[in-house]
């Protein structure tokens, strides 16, 4: 276990830090950088540009610069906007709180939503719920997440209060108060429908992969040998099926929990929520690079760090990983 | 109870088909036997022939659909299994008619300890505290020799030898003192050389409980050496019953000749030529006409065996109980045609 | 070449298989319905793309004042206009027809460079492999709207700064997918059998993989289009795409999202309806094209 866990550690360690270079590289070694962006169609004398450039680091060589992101990164120090000065951290400091919220209960509605509708789909096949569940899924795969925000937005929030069913409208504001933090006090309402927007993508998508290994491990000799012990149909489901399912189901989760970072950017601009997403994108349009590669390292070593979670609770589910062979005596 | 001569297990005139898109499958078609507490009964016969689904029926854990039980009655201690509830058949499941199958790789739950798998089996049939049921489980394991049974008991099933897998599944299917136990090939899927060892501790231990055996398998040899009766199924029928030694020396049913022609012998004689049965096992969704063995059958007389499916009846003649399901039973010096394939031994 | 038995044998083999193959693969998919019907859908839009900008000629970019937010269906608007008064439905055609055209050439470009570098990683192996492959681990754990983002930021808005976004991106699947096939193809006996008849890596490359591995890669080439429509109605509607006046659908989204489409909601509805007929269809084409040319199925219903 101890060996599987550090090859884990040190892939996810490599894989963020690939993933930083590579947003590194984007971002500060492109031809045309920050500077002449910011400029930009007023020319600015070659001087002041250069003094710009002095100022931020960007006249020192690429490998210098890299040191120095990934020094001030491990310091905790995600640099400084190139339009006006402002710390990235501040930034961060502003709008971690709500993605984070969104994020959570977007990972809750897709991981809870996913095991629910895919265990049921594959314990009713060709229930009306597994229909559904199918059809969903295809829907989310091929729908943008911000037309669904929309579409949310006005089936369950513009038309209902226009129509005043208020028991139908989810359209409040964000939540304002938090108890611990995390769980909405008051407003309630108004994360519904942000988080399933958030969520309801990979949810179907899992929920859909959870239904097919499910489906294939029923067909599984020890299901049989379970039956034959006289355990009841749901203790079998439970404990012998899902377990044995959820194997394959961990290793989509960690790339759907990666992904619902990327969803989260739409979700906030569509629900006009203040979060890491919406400030990134809004960076971007101003081509804020030094923004955009701050919060984008946030964004890829907190992804980083859920995979990691997940690939930890694999092995917790799969003793063959676990535990080796012993020679058989 | 079970009153003195009942018979434990009564399977009468069971018919289990299959319905697919290719048509009714009748996997088992008209099938009675008894098992005495205690005994050690066999079920002979090639893949599809009907025996594992027989097994599988009695225990009630084949899907339906497609499966359908037709007809018939399946009385375990004189109740019918195929009208009790659900929940009733489940403490006799495992608790008094347990079962063993083929695959010892996949039978077990590979994301749980064997010891976890064994207590699973008695907490579910039986009220002990704990650390009883652990003991009980290492209990069962040393009975089956595992070595080490105290430390073994926390190993995975990916940890343990295909020999060692089936043992667990015996220590597992016997742990809680069952009347009967369906072994369904339990050796095709181990080493040659693990067979024997498996198949003595299955007969052991089975003995210690005063375990009823039903013993599946293609393989004659296995029935041999541990079976007091034997059927030979074929088609989804039985084709011929008896004590196992009249079976090998009186064989009655040309297709128990073929079986018994295609194995070797313990007193073959140096010249004797192996010969296996012409043809392949009949598509069990267009029974042939009249005897299913008929087509293959080189006694075959068109007119007479694919007329009519003959009659299970009782041999005369050649030890007790011994019946047999072939139209030229009653011929004259028709069971001479037997040395056609035991070169004069029988 | 008479010596080389093996090779001609198996290529014969291979190439009876592949005309039975294609023919009945060609027979499953046309047996779906729903394919069927989303192969009309897709059909019909791409008609509209075609015949649209001819149809309905004319200013689709200036604003008329007084004409704004008609509803479809007043006078000649079929479609309604939107918050600035242009005719509906002369943007929307031309947004499908942007949409198809960005989406041709991301698909071209992520699958001839994921057939490349998929295909050499993995015939080639070794380090480039594990270069291709260590890359491909890296970009998969950055949200994929990210680089986008990343790569706008740098170079600012414009159709080859989306066009190299969205293949940044697209390249990886399929390179992933290529790569499997061509490792699970390597191995299999015939390309044993022409190695050892001395045919050269570009001649088994040309001749043998690439015809064997190509199932994954048509399937992947639907799911490309579809996820580039998708992407770039992402990245216009953050108003990092495709902007104003040009009358992409994510841009008619995001006109929506900001004038008010609480009080005319066609403004949402006509580039909603019209942006998810076009990507479900073509997802629902890649559904069932994966199930035609899935082996395993072969000649099932």
């Amino acid at each position: 276990m101890g060996s599987y866990l550090l090859k884990r550690f040190a892939f996810t360690v490599f894989v963020a830090w690939a993933a930083l270079t590579i947003m590194f590289l984007l971002l500060v070694a492109m031809p045309g950088d920050a500077v002449t962006a910011k400029s930009g169609e007023k020319a600015l004398g070659s001087g002041i540009e250069n003094n710009i450039r002095a100022k931020y680091g960007l006249d020192k060589p690429l490998i210098v610069q890299y040191g120095k992101f990934f020094g001030n990164l491990v310091q905790g120090d995600l640099g400084y906007s190139i339009k006006n000065d402002r710390s990235v951290n501040t930034d961060f400091k502003e709008t971690f709180k709500t993605s984070g919220r969104l994020l959570l209960w977007g990972g809750l509605v897709q991981i809870g939503g996913s095991l629910l509708l895919g265990f049921i789909s594959a314990a009713r096949k060709g229930s009306l719920l597994d229909s559904a569940t199918t059809v969903v899924s295809i829907g989310t795969q091929a729908i943008p997440v911000f037309v669904t925000g929309l579409l949310a937005q006005v089936f369950f929030g513009v038309f209902p209060s226009q129509r005043g069913w208020d028991w139908l409208s989810f359209n409040r504001f964000w939540p304002e108060k938090w108890y611990l933090g995390v769980i909405p006090n008051g407003g309630w309402k108004g994360i519904v429908l942000p988080a399933i927007v958030v969520g309801i993508v990979q949810m179907a998508f899992l929920a859909r992969l959870l239904r097919s290994s499910m489906l294939e491990v029923l067909r599984a000799d020890y299901l049989r040998t379970a039956f034959a012990k006289g355990l009841p149909r749901s203790r079998v489901l439970i404990k012998h099926a899902l377990r044995n399912a959820l194997i394959p189901y961990v290793t989509a989760a960690s790339f759907a929990l990666v992904e619902i970072f990327g969803i989260a950017v739409q979700t906030e601009t569509v629900f006009g929520l203040y979060g890491i997403g919406s400030k990134v994108a809004e960076a971007a349009l101003i081509q804020d690079a030094p923004v955009v590669l701050g919060l984008s390292a946030i964004v890829i070593i907190s992804a980083a760090l859920v995979s990691l979670l997940v690939d930890i609770s694999y092995s917790f589910l799969d003793p063959r990983i676990r535990v080796g062979e012993k020679a058989a005596t | 109870m079970v009153a003195g001569n009942e018979p434990l297990l009564q399977v009468k005139d069971l018919r289990t088909y299959f319905h697919t898109e290719a048509g009714v499958v009748k996997a088992v078609d008209g099938v009675s036997f008894d098992i005495r507490a205690g005994e050690v009964v066999g079920i002979v016969g090639e893949s599809g022939s009907g025996k594992s689904v027989t097994a599988m029926t009695i225990l009630g854990l084949l899907p339906v659909p497609p499966a359908k039980i037709e007809s018939g009655q399946i009385l375990w201690k004189g109740k019918d299994l195929l009208t009790t509830s659900e929940k009733d058949l489940r403490k006799i499941r495992g608790g008094q008619i347990a079962m063993i199958f083929q695959d010892p790789m996949s039978s077990l739950n590979p994301v749980y300890t064997i010891g976890n798998q064994i207590e699973e089996m008695i907490t579910t049939h039986q009220h002990l505290s704990k650390s009883e049921v652990r003991e009980r489980a290492i209990d069962m394991l040393a009975l089956v020799g595992i070595p080490k049974p105290k430390d073994r008991v926390n190993d995975y099933p990916h940890q343990f030898s295909g020999g060692m897998r089936q043992r667990a599944m015996i220590a597992m299917a016997l742990a809680c003192e069952p009347e009967l136990l369906i072994c369904d090939e339990p050796t095709t899927a181990l080493d040659v050389t693990v067979q024997a060892q498996v198949l003595e501790v299955i007969e052991s231990s089975a003995q210690k409980f005063g375990a009823a055996i039903l013993l599946i398998t293609h393989d004659l040899g296995v029935v041999a050496g541990m079976t007091d009766r034997v059927m030979v199924m074929y088609g989804g029928q039985i084709v011929e019953r008896a004590h196992v030694d009249d079976l090998f020396y009186s064989p009655r049913m040309p297709y128990t000749w073929g079986l018994l022609g295609s194995i070797p012998r313990v007193d073959d004689t140096p010249d004797r030529r192996l010969t296996p049965i012409p043809g392949a096992p009949p598509m069990m969704s267009r029974p042939p006409a009249g005897c299913r063995f008929s087509p293959r059958c080189v006694f075959a007389v068109p007119g007479l065996c694919d007329a009519a499916v003959p009659e299970l009846v009782t041999v005369h003649g050649a030890g007790e109980d011994h019946e047999a399901r072939c139209a030229r039973l009653g011929e004259a010096g028709f069971a001479d045609n037997a040395d056609v394939f035991l070169g004069g031994l029988a | 070449m008479t010596a080389v038995l093996p090779l001609g044998a198996e290529t014969v083999l291979v190439t009876t298989e592949q005309i039975g193959y294609w023919e009945d693969v060609r027979r499953r998919f046309f047996r779906n319905k729903l394919a069927i019907a989303a192969l009309t859908v897709l059909v019909l839009l791409v008609l509209l793309a075609i015949l649209g900008p001819i149809i309905a000629r004319g200013d689709y970019t200036t604003g008329r004042l007084g004409y704004e937010l008609k509803r479809p269906g007043d006078h000649r608007w079929i479609l309604g206009t939107d918050s600035l008064g242009r005719d509906m439905f002369k943007r929307v055609v031309r947004g499908i027809g942007i949409s198809l055209s960005l989406a041709a050439g991301v698909t071209i470009a992520t699958t001839l460079l994921g057939m490349v570098l998929g295909g050499l990683a993995g015939y080639i192996g070794g380090f480039l492999d594990t270069v291709v492959s260590r890359t491909i681990d890296a970009v998969y754990a950055i949200p994929y709207v990210l680089i986008g983002i990343a790569i706008i930021s740098i170079f600012g808005r414009s159709f080859w700064t989306l066009l190299g976004s969205l293949v940044a991106v697209g390249w990886l699947s399929t390179a992933r997918l290529f790569r499997a096939a061509v490792l699970q193809i390597r191995g299999q006996d015939f390309i044993e059998a022409a190695r050892a008849t001395g045919a050269d890596t570009k001649r088994i490359l040309l001749n043998h993989v690439v015809p064997n591995a190509l199932p994954p890669v048509i399937v992947s080439i639907a799911f490309t289009i579809a996820g580039s429509i998708l992407s770039e109605s992402i990245y216009s509607f953050l108003a990092i795409g495709f902007t104003e006046p040009r009358p992409a659908l994510g841009v008619m989204l995001l006109d929506a999202r900001k004038s008010g489409f609480e009080v005319s909601p066609h403004i949402l509805f006509v580039p909603a309806t019209v942006l998810i007929l076009l990507t479900l269809s073509i997802a629902i084409i890649g559904d069932a094209l994966r199930d035609a040319l899935d082996p395993k199925l072969r000649g099932a219903g």
